[in-house]
Formats: C-alpha cells, sequence, structure tokens
C-alpha cells in the first residue's frame, strides 16, 4: 500500500510544475494571438493604403469613370516582396475600369467603410479589402467599387517568425521554472532528507533522543519521536528492573530451600541428592531463562556497550573458567590472534555467551562411560575480513543433521541428558545483538564459532 | 577468627551461621544494616559476610562506609542479583569476593577460608602445600623436615604460584612478579625455571601449562 503513496517531492514538483505549465501555454496562446492581430493589421493597413493610391487615380471623362494608373506604378501594385497582389475597380455598371476579372469581386461592398475579408482567386488565399469609393462631376455621383487583394506569404511568414520566437521564449520559461521548483524542492525538503539520514545511521537498538535543529514544521514530529524513544527506554529499562527483581524473588526461596535441605539431611542421603539435583535443575532453568530474557533483542539497552579489545575480553574469561575446566577433568588451552580486535560489546554478556558454549562442552564432550575427554579450546582467528572465536572440545561432535538444528531455542540432541535446551540459543543471541554469526562444525569435535565482521 | 554476618533473610542467615560456628568460627549476626554498622564500628572482625538487599542501610552503603574509613577488612558479599542485574543497578562493590544466590554452604565455607587465607598471608608465613612446608619468610620449603635445594628466583616462582593457589599465572605475570625495574628478565626464560621446578619437586607439586595462558598450580 505505501507503494503508492507519491513522495512530498513528487507531490510538490507535480503541484508547482502543472500549474507553472498551464500559466505559460496561456500566455503564449495570448501572446500568438495578439501577434496575428497585429501583423494582420498592419499588412491589412498597407493594403488599404495601396486601395487608396488606386482611388487617387480614379477620373471622371465625358461623364465615364476611368483609371489612371502610370505603368511603374501597376508593376509596383502587382507584387509585394513574397506574393502577388491582385486588384480590380468596377463602375456603377459593372464594367471593369482595371485590374483583374470579376470574379474577385465575390462581395461588392456597397458601403465606404472598408471591409477586409479572405478569399480564393487562382487557387491562392487572398487577404482583400473592398470598398465604394464616390466621385463627384457636374452634379451627377459616380461609384467606384475598388478591391485589392494580396497572397498571404508575407504575413505568413511574419507570423511563423513571431510563433518560432515565442515557442523558444517558451521553452526558456518552461526550462528555467522546471530547473528552479527542482533546486527549490531540493532545498525545501533539505531538513527532512537530513532527519533520514540520522534515522538511517543509528544503529536500530539506540534509543537515545534524536539531536536535530528541526525546522518549524518538523519540530512536532521529532518531538513525538523522541517522546517515543523516550517510552521504549522507559520500557526497557522497566523490563530490565523487572528481569532483576524475578531474579531476586526466585533465587531467594531457591537459596532457602537449599539450606533447608542441608539443614535436614545430611550429604550422603539419597533424599538429599534426588532433592538437591532438582533445586539445582531449578536454579539453572531460572538462570538460563533470566538470561534469556535479558539478552533478548528487544529489550537491550545499549548504554551497557563499551569499545573493548576482544582478545582482552577472551584472556579475562579463559583466566577465569580454566581452573572450573580443569577441576572438571578436561584440559584447556586459549589461542589468541597476533592483532588486536575492538569490538562495541557487552564483556558480561560475552562471557555468559561463552560459558554457555563452555558449559555444552562439558557436558557432552565425554566418552561412553561417561568420562571427560581431551581439550577445550578457546581461539582468536582472522579469517577474511572476519573474526571467528571459537570453542572446540574433542568430543564426539554432532551428526550432520543436527548441526543446524543445536542453536534453536528448546533444542536438544540428547534429550536423555539434563538442560534447558536454551544454553546455544542464548549464544545465538547475544552473538546477534553483537552483530555476530554463529556457526557449528564437527572438527575432531564440536566446534562452535561467534563470527563477526572485522570493520578494519 | 571472628566473622561478622549481615544477612535479612533468617533461614539464610542461620544456616551460615550454624554451618560457620559448627567448623570453629566465633560468628555475630545481624539482620538488618544499622546494628551491623554499629557493630562495625565498636567491634573488630576479621570478615563481613554481606546480603546487599539488606533492609535499613543496604549492602552497597556498609560497603561504600567500610572502604570510606580504610578498612581492610574482607568483604563476601552474598547476593539474589546475578552480574548482569548488578551493572543494571550500578553495583560495582569493591567486595572480595561475591556468590550468587542459590549456593551450598560449601561453597560459602571455602570462600571464606579463600579470604581468610589471602588476608592473613601476613600474618603466617608458613605454607602448607600436599608434602611440602613453605617458610615465605625465611623463603626455605622442606620436605618431610628436609630442605629442597632451589635458587632464590626458583624460590620466589613457586612462592607466587602457591599464593595464587588454583588461578592461572600468566608468563608476564611471573616476571612482573619477580623482577625489579632495572632487573632483565626474558619471558622465555620462565620456561626454563617451571621446567626446574617441575624436576626438582616431582610429584609433590600439581603444576601444569595451560595452553596460550600460563601456569596453574592446583
Amino acid at each position: 500500500m505505501t507503494k503508492n503513496i507519491p513522495s512530498i517531492s513528487s507531490r510538490l514538483i507535480t503541484w508547482l510544475t502543472i500549474p507553472l505549465l498551464i500559466l505559460t501555454t496561456a500566455v503564449f496562446v495570448y501572446f500568438y494571438i495578439f501577434s496575428i492581430k497585429k501583423v494582420t493589421k498592419f499588412f491589412d493597413n498597407r493594403l488599404l493604403a495601396s486601395a487608396k493610391s488606386i482611388e487617387h487615380s480614379l477620373g471622371i471623362e465625358d461623364g465615364e469613370l476611368f483609371v489612371d494608373i502610370p505603368s511603374f506604378s501597376i508593376e509596383l501594385l502587382s507584387t509585394n516582396d513574397k506574393g502577388l497582389i491582385y486588384y480590380s475597380v468596377i463602375d456603377d455598371k459593372k464594367n471593369l475600369l482595371i485590374g483583374y476579372n470579376l470574379s474577385l469581386n465575390k462581395k461588392l461592398i456597397d458601403e465606404d467603410i472598408p471591409e477586409f475579408y479572405y478569399t480564393t482567386f487562382n487557387g491562392s488565399k487572398l487577404r482583400t479589402v473592398s470598398y465604394k469609393a464616390t466621385l463627384y462631376s457636374s452634379g451627377k455621383v459616380y461609384n467606384a467599387y475598388i478591391t485589392i487583394g494580396e497572397t498571404t506569404e508575407e504575413r505568413n511568414e511574419y507570423i511563423q517568425q513571431i510563433l518560432i520566437l515565442l515557442l523558444v521564449i517558451m521553452s526558456i520559461v518552461i526550462f528555467c521554472s522546471i530547473t528552479i521548483t527542482l533546486f527549490a524542492v531540493r532545498q525545501g525538503l533539505k531538513p527532512l532528507r537530513e532527519l533520514k539520514e540520522i534515522i538511517k545511521k543509528r544503529d536500530e537498538k539506540d534509543l537515545v533522543s534524536l539531536v536535530f535543529d528541526a525546522p518549524k514544521e518538523l519540530e512536532d514530529v521529532v518531538k513525538s519521536i523522541n517522546i517515543l524513544l523516550e517510552r521504549s527506554r522507559n520500557t526497557i529499562e522497566y523490563i530490565e528492573q523487572f528481569n532483576s527483581d524475578i531474579s531476586h524473588q526466585l533465587r531467594t526461596p531457591l537459596a532457602e530451600m537449599k539450606m533447608q535441605l542441608e539443614t535436614i539431611y545430611n550429604k550422603k542421603d539419597k533424599n538429599y541428592i534426588a532433592l538437591n539435583s532438582v533445586l539445582n535443575n531449578m536454579k539453572h532453568i531460572t538462570e538460563q531463562l533470566l538470561l534469556y530474557a535479558k539478552t533478548n533483542p528487544n529489550t537491550i539497552n545499549l548504554k551497557r556497550f563499551k569499545k573493548e579489545s576482544l582478545n582482552q575480553v577472551c584472556k579475562n574469561y579463559s583466566l577465569k573458567v580454566a581452573p572450573r575446566i580443569y577441576k572438571k577433568g578436561f584440559e584447556f588451552a586459549f589461542e589468541d590472534m597476533n592483532e588486536e580486535f575492538f569490538i562495541n560489546c557487552d564483556s558480561i554478556m560475552i562471557e555468559s555467551m561463552l560459558d554457555n558454549i563452555i558449559n555444552n562442552a562439558l557436558h557432552y564432550a565425554l566418552d561412553d562411560n561417561g568420562n571427560p575427554i581431551g581439550t577445550i579450546t578457546l581461539s582468536l582467528k582472522k579469517h577474511n575480513n572476519t573474526i571467528w572465536l571459537s570453542v572446540k572440545d574433542e568430543g564426539k561432535g554432532v551428526d550432520k543433521e543436527y548441526l543446524n538444528n543445536i542453536f534453536k531455542r528448546y533444542y536438544r540432541v540428547d534429550s536423555g541428558k539434563q538442560g534447558t535446551g536454551l544454553g546455544l540459543s542464548i549464544v545465538k543471541q547475544i552473538a546477534s545483538l553483537h552483530n555476530a554469526k554463529v556457526n557449528a562444525l564437527n572438527e575432531n569435535g564440536l566446534k562452535i564459532s561467534i563470527i563477526f565482521r572485522n570493520k578494519n | 577468627m571472628k566473622i561478622l554476618l549481615l544477612e535479612d533473610n533468617e533461614t539464610l542467615a542461620n544456616g551460615i551461621y550454624n554451618k560457620l560456628r559448627e567448623i570453629g568460627y566465633i560468628v555475630d549476626l545481624f539482620f538488618n544494616g544499622e546494628d551491623g554498622l554499629y557493630t562495625l564500628e565498636t567491634s573488630t572482625y576479621d570478615l563481613l559476610i554481606l546480603d546487599l538487599g539488606l533492609p535499613g542501610i543496604d549492602g552497597i552503603e556498609i560497603i561504600k562506609r567500610l572502604r570510606n574509613t580504610k578498612k581492610n577488612l574482607p568483604i563476601l558479599v552474598i547476593s539474589a542479583r546475578d552480574k548482569l542485574d548488578q551493572r543494571i543497578l550500578g553495583l560495582d562493590t569493591g567486595a572480595d569476593d561475591y556468590l550468587c544466590k542459590p549456593f551450598e554452604l560449601d561453597e560459602v565455607v571455602a570462600r571464606v577460608h579463600a579470604l581468610l587465607r589471602r588476608s592473613n598471608n601476613q600474618l603466617s608465613s608458613i605454607i602448607k602445600y600436599n608434602d611440602l612446608v613453605f617458610d615465605s619468610q625465611s623463603l626455605i620449603l622442606k620436605r618431610e623436615d628436609k630442605i629442597i635445594e632451589l635458587s632464590k628466583r626458583e624460590l620466589t616462582i613457586f612462592e607466587h604460584l602457591l599464593l595464587n593457589l588454583n588461578a592461572i599465572i600468566s608468563k608476564e605475570n611471573i616476571v612482573e612478579h619477580v623482577t625489579t625495574v632495572d632487573d632483565e628478565f626474558n619471558p622465555t626464560a620462565v620456561e626454563t625455571y617451571i621446567s626446574r621446578l617441575r624436576k626438582k619437586l616431582g610429584d609433590s607439586i600439581n603444576l601444569r601449562t595451560v595452553r596460550g595462558l600460563g601456569y596453574m598450580l592446583s
């Protein structure tokens, strides 16, 4: 649905350009008509002047009208610059006194006022003027009907030139208007674009208020965004607090139960062993569920992320975890890489993530009699532009068909073993919080890797 | 050894109280912060076991006040908050050790022993390890009353490992610990000293090489 909504810039461009185009076209049409009128009037006046000069050569002799035009004038009358001129003078008895045949005089005007009109003669379109000239002699009235017409080539040429000029002017005006419109729209929408960039550049988990000098029109939008962000922040802080309170509320009674159990029973009592195992399982489930909730990407608080050396975080963690691994009967090794790799991370979460992978190894890297096998190796390695943080055990690994499932929530390869099925999905969740991917491989044992993108 | 226990949950408090008394410690128990703080000001203790969520003056406040008066009293914190919660609540306590609920009494006892041993190292110079007896004051190592001949540097390294039992010590850390500013000492030389220690002390020590990290005496 959103696809059909036109963009603000296309709306602005449309609503600025269309009226501009209509206005320009109207102006063009007006000037075009105005120019045609002016040109016609100019040429008509010239035509009338020619007619008047014929009128001046009218005379009366022996009670008859006659026209006396000098021969050079006749020649002058016959042509203008581009076209031809046709003329005729007729008396009351419809005798042609001079000029071309009568068919020219289709419209004999019985008026003194000259009348202009279009007609055709010899297959050419003519602009013609006709009027009645009256002469007086010896008390008698003599009427002469003067008609003069010229072909329209010259007029057309003038009109065409004006048309071309107008078209050129109009094109320039339209081009300039569109350019100015585009520029203006771009300038006008600049704050919107800047706001978009600021929002785009932010990490999606970043809920810090927007800092943006918003123009008046955007002030409310930015304010609303910031209110929403603040509400999200508050919600996240509330959830964090809630999770923390739940931990507190659940752990204390668990601790009490364990304590009661120890006071009532001898540690070797089979009731103690059974109940303690149930309690330990409950403790583990509580911890894992809470950890899963606390590392949920939707409720994570980026304030807790800091730029740290992954090498150092891993080394510190290794120092802490190694004694526990040896105690369980495994060997441990840490393989650092030469290069220092810095990431924006929550080191406690990274440690929880590694704890979960290592607990997984301690749980599964056992031989058929349940005895620990080999070394657990924590390593950092560079592959092209990725950094692999891996934990490898020397157990039997996981069947190929199950490898893709082990990061799924509540998935357990061996349903006979105790566990929540959350451990490796927590690993995946924490990895994705750090924009890293997870990978599981069988490499003489199970190797679980967290793959970070190396931006350097 | 006198221990102060501040815990508001009666079941937990009594459990820990009885256990510690059973193994021979003198224990004072209070259920709130005010009483605890008052007792701390008026009596001397070797160790404080503290629940962070005390009514009245809470655990954090007690630690702050203690550290302000520069008391070197070792503190074992007991809390139902895990590490992630801790940071949410801004609790970088400055406690010496931290135990998250639920725990087993044996764990409490182990931590108490460890903390007391660490703080009393200055007092007692005799450290026992398997069949070895080490006197850190005179730098003498004995097995069944017979002195084992070790160079001074070997003894210093052994002492450092012994004081950090069950913890991993890196080569760099050993170098830093056994040398002075104008002393030239190469980290690779540490390997030589470690192998000499293994040769001379044999089965008496469980000294592991942790690849990539360092050495651990356990």
